[in-house]
């Protein structure tokens, strides 16, 4: 019976949107952070999440993943509510923070060890997935198994922490600004990577300034500025519908910044002697 | 297209199953008592940190009970029970009130298990469960010597042995619940706005409680009356170390049935009803209050103590105070931290409270010329007080964004310590020394108090500067897990209070025979004197080395 409910939930998740947020907000105060955010993301999508600094792109990553609480609103995770169901829902997901916390008083291999527990892998089984990932990353096995976190390089840490996030095969995958630290080959493999898991079927979230990897690595792309979805597309349509050469372009023109290079220029000869 | 064998794309096709509850507790305790022994932040140096080590600790508790042990032999069971479960209330108490504080909310731990499959409730346990036996641990080692000497020696027997070891538990258990319930209730009636200031407030609070706790039984009744203690009555109840004392000496027939009820039903009572609460009840609005520290601090609350915090930086008398710019921008950064950090906060609060108040508890029993020593002594304590907030002022979380500091063309680290040891002069110290001063006044309406007081006051910038003699000294420079050097640090602070009394018993030698104006004049020339050599010593200290 459990068994059967399990599977229609699962074909459920399968032909409803894999992430499915409806109404979103978040109010500080009066301040607010998130205004009434409403997206469907299919399977199979690497879904680009821009927006400036503010405008509530990781407060809504925050409350997908039950880190937050929202003030209206809900977010469903392959039909599972996170409000509802959280620990439903956070089996389905993993999620790379932008802060790359990690408990670094552990080794890398202590670290990734826990995270597996959580989600009922057993040593056994870890061990070889975690050497996969420090295979296609290319991290020291011996470095992982001897050094506490926090002496790891900015890059190396942030390696551990998209392995913690991906270790348990979630149907989901949310990234804040994961490229960060990482050198220019990693990074490489690392879109290689979200490619190869979306036409896994898994729907990636991947939220991030950097605008060009998000043109080239993005299936659709929204853009929130203040708080509210400010446009909803894929790449070509959304170039096309606003007349925009390229995506930074479409960006600074809807983010309200024009100028920037006769303001660079105007703050620059401000600082000479 | 699958992805290729090998890559970690196919490396995990199976999703992941439930974990049983259970078991995500057990990997929750493992993580906490790893985090607990060994620290939560990486050492500088690349070695695998380690703390000063549960047996380490245990055996300074256990040291610490020989000498209260063998200073409460000539009791009775219920005054001997009763002490110690004052001295575990105390010691044990006070370090779960300041684990607690740090092991429930820590800010960072959210984006590293709040998106994972776990119930707010089952990392609540897992952090209690921790933090009780550990607890467990240090008050049994407190205990032991007393236990075997009061077992075997003075004969309780081991009717008692038991019951003393039931009460311990139920006493940590009480105190572990306890303290959770205060927080869970602050959570729910004051919200994020002020959650942040008031842990600190409220740790601090605790720890002052308890030490009046576990003392007020003593001090009620003086120490003669106390060691004959024979019943339980009236406002000696007031005290929770008398409700497990007396559980102690009825189970081993030292009390009447008809007077251990009472006491009884507190001591199980309130326990068992204050771990309902916490483990239960209140548990649920643990995540809630997880969430809620994760949202950061309030924008308008920071905007105005900012505000308020560049008005007084700027204020005439500190801009003269703080005349060099460097000296006047450190004392801003540690300010912050001291006003605004809560990590900074629930560490210096509760390690000052009861500093300032042990000694001013040591007054309130004592009567005449005893009541005059006591006061001497709690003046003369004032000297340790600078001490442990500068040493915690030295540790962070962010302590490699000194690395900031180290960079910047400073000829030399001295301004950076000074300015925050104003800070730590006008935020923590000064007010404490108004504070016991004015108590001292309160306690012993003897004016001399004032006057020994106001002098001593005036010498303990020279006490603030103690930190910066044996190496260089930048604020927030150290991760929070570096190790002390104890014997040093045990060593420093017995040398700052010697001085401190001497100063004090100079001066009130000097009072008695008429000769206070000289004599203060003559102290505070010995200080300016000594502040000069401090000031040399610690010019001839290079820049610390960037590891």
């Amino acid at each position: 019976m459990a068994k059967r409910a399990e599977t229609s939930r699962r074909v459920a998740g399968i032909l409803c949107a894999m992430l499915s947020i409806q109404g979103l907000t978040k109010m500080y105060g009066s301040q607010v952070a998130v205004d009434r955010l409403s997206l469907e993301v299919p399977a199979g999508t690497i879904f680009g999440l821009l927006g400036p600094n503010g405008a509530g792109k990781t407060t809504t990553l925050k409350m997908v993943t039950g880190m937050l609480l929202p003030t209206a609103g809900t977010a469903a995770i392959c039909g599972v509510d996170i409000g509802r169901d959280p620990n439903g829902a956070k089996r389905l997901l993993g999620f790379v923070p932008d802060s790359g916390a990690v408990y670094e008083a552990l080794t890398g291999l202590e670290f990734l060890l826990l995270i597996a527990s959580l989600y009922g892998i057993d040593e056994a089984e870890a061990k070889p997935r975690i050497r996969r990932f420090l295979d296609f990353f290319e991290l020291d096995e011996k470095t992982l198994n001897s050094k506490m976190l926090g002496n790891y390089s900015k890059g190396m840490r942030r390696k551990v922490v998209i392995t913690a996030a991906l270790l348990h095969n979630p149907r989901v995958v949310l990234l804040d600004e994961p490229l960060e630290g990482l050198d220019p080959n990693a990074a490489l493999g690392f879109k290689a990577l979200l490619e190869t898991l979306a036409k896994e079927g898994k729907t990636i979230v991947y939220s991030s300034h950097v605008l060009d990897v998000v043109e080239r690595v993005c299936h659709r792309v929204a853009i929130m500025v203040k708080g509210k979805l400010a446009v909803c597309g894929t790449p070509a349509e959304l170039l096309q519908q606003h007349g925009a050469a390229t995506l930074e372009q479409l960006f600074t023109q809807l983010t309200g910044l024009s100028g920037l290079e006769a303001r660079a220029a105007d703050f620059a000869r401000t600082l000479l002697p | 297209m699958s992805a290729e064998p090998g890559t970690p794309a196919a490396s995990a096709k199976r999703p992941a199953d439930p974990v049983p509850p259970a078991s995500v507790e057990r990997i929750l305790r493992r993580l906490f008592w790893q985090l607990l022994l060994r620290g939560r932040v990486a050492t500088p140096d690349g070695k695998k940190p380690r703390g000063l080590g549960l047996k380490a600790i245990a055996g300074i508790y256990a040291l610490f009970g020989v000498f209260a042990a063998f200073g409460l032999m000539r009791m009775g069971p219920l005054a001997f029970g009763t002490s110690l479960h004052g001295m575990t209330l105390l010691f044990a108490s006070l370090t779960l009130a300041a684990g607690v504080g740090q092991m429930l909310f820590v800010r960072e731990e959210a984006e590293i298990l709040l998106h994972r499959p776990i119930r707010p409730e089952q990392l609540l346990r897992a952090k209690l469960h921790v933090l009780v036996v550990y607890a467990l641990v240090l008050a049994i080692a407190l205990n032991l010597v007393g236990w075997i000497a009061a077992t075997f020696v003075a004969g309780f027997g081991w009717r008692w042995l038991l019951a003393h070891a039931l009460t311990t538990t139920l006493l940590m258990v009480g105190s572990a619940a306890g303290t959770v319930v205060v927080y869970q209730l602050c959570l729910r009636w004051f919200g994020r706005e002020r959650l942040d200031n008031l842990l600190a407030t409220l740790q601090a609070m605790m720890a002052i409680v308890m030490a009046f706790g576990s003392q007020l039984v003593p001090r009620l009744l003086g120490n003669e009356e106390f060691a004959d203690l024979k019943e339980v009555h009236g406002v000696l109840l007031l005290a929770p170390p008398i409700w497990f004392g007396a559980v102690d000496a009825w189970l081993c027939g030292a009390l009447p049935t008809g007077a251990a009820v009472v006491p009884a039903l507190l001591a199980v009572g309130l326990p068992l009803f204050a771990a309902w609460l916490a483990f239960g009840r209140l548990a649920r609005s643990f995540g809630i209050g997880l969430m809620t520290l994760h949202e950061g601090s309030g924008v308008e609350r920071e905007r105005t103590a900012e505000r308020r915090l560049g008005a007084i930086a700027n204020s005439r008398l500190l801009r003269w105070w703080l005349r060099d710019p460097v000296e006047r921008h450190s004392f801003v950064l540690a300010s912050a931290y001291l006003v605004r950090d809560r990590e900074t906060k629930v560490k210096v609060l509760p390690s000052i409270a009861p500093l300032v108040f042990m000694p001013l508890l040591l007054c309130t029993g004592s009567m005449g010329r005893m009541a005059s020593g006591m006061a001497l002594f709690a003046i003369g304590y004032l000297a340790i007080v600078p001490l442990q907030p500068m040493a915690l002022l030295q540790r962070s979380e962010q302590w490699r964004a000194t690395d900031l500091l180290r960079a910047a063309p400073l000829p030399h680290w001295a301004p950076l310590f000074h300015g925050a040891r104003k800070a730590v002069m006008l935020w923590l110290v000064m007010p404490s020394a108004v504070l016991v001063v004015g108590l001292l006044w309160l306690l012993t309406k003897d004016e001399k108090v004032v006057r020994l007081g106001a002098v001593f006051a005036a010498t303990l910038p020279l006490y603030s500067m103690v930190p910066a003699m044996f190496s260089a000294w930048l604020p927030l420079s150290l991760p929070n897990q570096a190790m002390q050097d104890v014997s040093q640090g045990c060593l420093t602070a017995m040398l700052t209070v010697a001085i401190g009394g001497a100063f004090v018993g100079a001066l009130a030698v000097a009072d008695n025979y008429g000769w206070f104006v000289p004599a203060a004049i003559a102290v505070l020339v010995v200080v300016a004197v000594v502040q000069l050599a401090m000031l040399a010593r610690m010019r001839s200290i290079p820049w610390p080395r960037a590891d």
